[in-house]
């Protein structure tokens, strides 16, 4: 049975391979990449031995067992290495300069400041990132709004998404607490706003078409009744009518008869404050529009909790962890060391958490915790992301995470973390984060498996292309 | 020993005070014909419980339906020191939201409540800080204490459960936001020293009084005399409007008894709520103080020699201080010398031995029960907020600590503290004093909540037990449809 339930699905993986490819072989400009892989780590919790992952354009076109390669086709052996998807670092200022923003600047984006050197992010991609979430700078209030790249320009440039996310401070309640409860609520008054505006709108509207039908029916009984006065209304109406239609473009000029020349005109909401106009649509949840918020200690996470309770608005959380280094820093109150005790709110809220893959202190005492493995067992989606932009917190990323693991995170939660979730959390999630056909192959080649302490990089490609490979550009 | 017929008097206050949730036997017939109405007899549920809740407060009943449902904590085979109403020994006393529900004997326990069994330990209200530093935050409290501090558990560890920190006094409420800002705003603080403050506030409060009472005039005058003139009110500080009409408490810091004697003789002249801080030499003027109406908040072992060395000379401090300002009338509320929460020495003089410190004044002659009140009650009172805390009573904010011996006992750790009804440390959980004389913790979280289901009135319950079964079932079936 066994062999022949094999045997059918190979049969079937073939049709379905050479069922697609006739029609896009046909096209002489696709172009293919198969990389044959010892083991394919798919980020959606699957693991596959010796498959074949074929590349069309860039984007994953199948995955199987036994793949008929197209002509031409490059040919990547990986067949005892471990392939799996690139890693996302979602808070990083690579190629950005340190500066400090305040207040409430949602309108000014990372996307303006965005001049990458040569190599700018060679660091990262010699770690096997592939994509970053470029924040806004500061640490108090609103910056500004993030932006999603590439590490490396391979045909398409740096850039994925220029409009990212909101980032937004609530590591002091003090004073970020106001501005966010301000934004909120000055978004929540634009729309009220715009609302009332829209109802003045269709009130004058209907107004002005009863006028006119009352005008109209004045003039069918003027026309009905023999009178003097019918020939000079008609005369009247047309030279009215001409202007009204450029009228309705532009607003500054004189409008005296309104009720009847804003038939024909369209409603325009009055203007928002280009800093709200981003609250807005978060507000009115408007897709692409999403909050990242940095938090402090667990405190701040109940602040949060409390300022958006009537908002439903889509927010990635990203607070602050400690790591377990020296121990006197476990009672001088270090944010982060308290994280744990606020694990059941966020499971309970499901939340997509962005943490740093550290062991911290529990406060008060030198027993350590396990920050994400506590928060995945209460059910949150925890992505994992170095702590820094330095090299060797880039480099010591997997390490990291395999530390994690053996400290009692679950395998299958610590792969999801660093790649479905991780590019959710930098709103990448419908191309980016996992190998399934139909997504951006963005993928790393391992020599042993991620966690591994000798699995060496072997290579990287960025949606298809080869951007690194260890001969080439590593450094030992 | 206390005589049998005061604990009667006792039980029969506590049996009256619980009366929501009566005693079973005798008081169960009584309970229903109570207007309150809001007793529960055996077998009813709380759902069922709630229209009879209705007609006592009927708004805040619909608000909680609305949010969630109560939440219920009792600890029950207690000593329950109440402070206002003598002790009850192995009472029980039932939390419900974050409000004392119920104290005394018999007291049903709804099955949605959390339970910490306390035989063997003491109930006190929690201990109220009248200054503090450092260990919640500055003002606004509600938006600088973090509720996860290393220093929040450890006051809470000391038995403290409100604070005062800056004019604001706030509580140790652990792990949520929820009525952590008790009140802002507490006291006025005023300056009485130098000849020039002294001539100054006593022409402010006397241009304050005199526009009081020519506006009382103006009022009576109003309706008869249409040429009656109404004062005006610039030039007059309005702080000294609310202080003279008893709205605020005034606040002093002084030491000396001629400062101390000024003062109560300014506080009986203009008639206004004041508290004195520091009140070194109050033994002195202890009766002038007390006639006044004067609290004062002091450091029982206050150092006998100015801490200048080069001054070299008494400062009038005493440790019967306590003790006489208590015979003569004056409320006394105990703070230790430093407002803050150190980590060196075992016996620094701060925050983290408030129990100690009232323990001194008990060496210099004060009576227990009056130390006892001078960290819970009488400190609830300096600061105008001993209508939500500082004795266990019914309707007051459920903020207890559960302590292994009397409160003043030096060998006394606090077990368990509760603050607005929730669990907010336990000793067994922490690793602050896990392994000094250990003791298993009792407290148990509230049964997950059945399933929904039509209950039959009690009586028929009684009578027919397998219905709700049925009923069960019936309920079951449209589900696996």
């Amino acid at each position: 049975m066994r062999t022949l339930t094999r045997k059918l699905s190979v049969v079937l993986l073939l049709a379905l391979a050479t069922g697609r490819l006739p029609a896009a072989a046909a096209d002489a400009g696709d172009r293919y990449v198969a990389i044959r892989c010892g083991k394919l780590i798919t980020g959606t919790g699957e693991e596959k031995s010796n498959v074949t992952l074929l590349v069309k354009n860039g984007k994953v076109e199948l995955i199987g067992e036994k793949v008929e390669l197209p002509y031409p086709c490059e040919v990547i052996d990986a067949s005892n290495m471990v392939v799996m998807p690139g890693h996302v670092h979602a808070h990083s200022r690579l190629s950005l300069l340190d500066y400090q923003r305040q207040g409430m600047r949602a309108d000014v984006k990372v996307a303006d400041e965005f001049l990458p050197g040569p190599g700018a992010f060679d660091a990262a991609l010699a770690a096997g990132f592939t994509t970053l979430q470029l924040v806004a700078p500061g640490a108090i209030g609103i910056p500004g709004r993030c932006m999603v790249v590439r590490t490396a320009d391979v045909g398409d440039g740096f850039v994925i998404d220029d409009d990212g996310a909101i980032k937004t401070n609530l590591v002091n309640p003090a004073q970020d607490r106001r501005i966010l409860t301000e934004a909120l609520n000055g978004a929540k008054r634009e729309i009220e706003k715009a609302e009332k505006a829209r109802a003045e709108f269709d009130a004058k509207k209907e107004a002005a078409e009863e006028q006119k039908k009352k005008e109209e029916e004045a003039k069918k009984q003027q026309a009905q009744a023999p009178a003097g006065g019918a020939p000079a209304t008609p005369p009247n109406a047309p030279p009215n009518a001409p202007p009204s239609g450029p009228k309705a473009g532009d607003p500054p000029k004189p409008d005296e008869k309104k009720p009847e020349e804003k038939k024909e005109e369209v409603f325009q909401p009055p203007p928002i404050a280009p800093q709200l106009q981003p609250f807005v649509d978060l507000v009115q949840k408007k897709a692409g529009t999403s909050l990242f918020v940095k938090l402090g200690g667990a405190t701040t996470y109940l602040h949060w909790l409390e300022a958006t309770k009537e908002f439903e608005v889509a927010h990635v959380l990203y607070p602050e962890v400690s790591r377990a280094f020296n121990w006197p820093q476990a009672f001088s109150g270090v944010p982060g060391t308290d994280l744990h005790w606020v694990a059941k709110q966020f499971g309970e809220h499901h939340e997509l958490v962005v943490l740093a893959p550290w062991i911290s202190y529990i406060q008060g005492s030198i027993d350590l915790v396990n920050v994400p493995a506590k928060f995945a067992e209460a059910g949150a989606r925890v992505a994992l992301t170095p702590s820094s932009d330095a090299a060797e917190a880039l480099a010591g990323y997997r390490f990291q995470v395999a530390e994690l693991v053996k400290q009692g995170l679950k395998r299958a939660d610590a792969i999801a973390a660093m790649t479905k979730n991780a590019a959710e959390a930098v709103g990448a999630g419908a191309e980016l984060g996992t190998l399934e056909p139909g997504k951006r192959a963005n993928l790393i080649v391992l020599s042993a498996d991620p966690f591994d302490a000798q699995a060496a990089l072997d290579r990287v490609l960025i949606d298809g292309r080869v951007a690194w490979t260890r001969t080439r550009k590593s450094r030992s | 020993m206390r005589s049998p017929l005061r604990m009667l008097i006792a039980l029969c206050a506590a049996a009256t005070l619980a009366l929501p949730a009566p005693a079973q036997g005798a008081f169960l017939d009584d309970a229903p014909k109570k207007p309150d109405g809001s007793a529960k007899p055996d077998d009813k549920k709380p759902p069922e419980a709630k229209p009879e809740e209705k007609k006592d407060e009927k708004k805040k009943d619909e608000k909680k339906k609305d949010e969630k449902k109560d939440r219920w904590l009792a600890i029950l085979n207690g000593d329950v020191h109440t402070i206002s109403d003598g002790v009850l020994r192995g009472a029980t006393l039932l939390c419900k939201n974050d409000k004392i529900h119920a104290i005394g004997y018999g007291i049903e326990v709804p099955k949605e409540a959390a339970t910490i069994d306390a035989a063997g330990l003491h109930l006190y209200p929690g201990l109220i800080a009248v200054n503090s530093s450092q260990v919640i935050g500055s003002e606004p409290l509600e938006f600088t204490t973090d509720v996860f501090s290393y220093n929040m558990t450890f006051a809470l560890a000391c038995g403290w459960t409100t604070l005062v920190s800056g004019n604001s006094a706030g509580k140790l409420t652990y792990g949520t936001l929820d009525g952590l800002l008790l009140r802002a705003n507490l006291l006025m603080r005023m300056s009485y020293m130098s000849g020039d403050e002294r001539r100054r506030m006593r022409e402010d409060l006397e241009t304050a009084r005199e526009y009081l009472r020519k506006r009382k005039l103006f009022e009576q005058q109003k309706a008869t005399n249409p040429a009656a003139e109404e004062p005006k009110p610039e030039g007059v500080n309005q702080e000294y409007l609310k202080l003279i009409g008893g709205d605020v408490i005034a606040r002093f810091d002084a030491a000396t008894a001629e400062d101390l004697r000024a003062i109560a003789k300014l506080a009986t002249e203009y008639g206004f709520k004041a508290v004195i801080f520091g009140a070194t030499e109050g033994w002195i003027v202890a009766e002038e103080l007390g006639r006044a109406g004067i609290s004062c908040v002091i450091t029982p072992n206050t150092p006998r020699v100015e801490r200048d060395a080069r001054l070299n000379r008494a400062n009038g401090a005493t440790i019967e201080n306590a003790a006489l300002l208590w015979k003569g009338g004056v409320k006394v509320a105990v703070i230790p010398g430093s407002a803050r929460l150190g980590n060196d020495g075992l016996v620094d003089r701060d925050l983290r031995t408030p129990t100690l410190e009232a323990a001194l004044a008990v060496r210099g002659g004060l009576p227990r029960d009056a130390a006892e009140a001078a960290l819970t009650i009488n400190a609830a009172r300096v600061l105008g907020i001993d209508d939500r805390v500082g004795s266990l009573e019914v309707g007051k904010d459920a903020d207890i600590i559960l302590v292994d011996g009397e409160l003043l006992d030096y060998q006394s750790f606090v077990y368990y503290s509760i603050v607005n009804g929730r669990l907010a440390y336990d000793k067994a959980k922490e690793s602050l004093f896990r392994d000094l004389r250990p003791r298993p913790s009792t407290y148990q979280e509230p049964k997950p909540p059945e399933p929904p289901k039509e209950e039959p009135k009690p009586e028929e319950a009684k009578k027919e037990e397998p219905k709700p079964e049925e009923k069960k079932e019936e309920g079951a079936k449209p589900e696996e449809k």
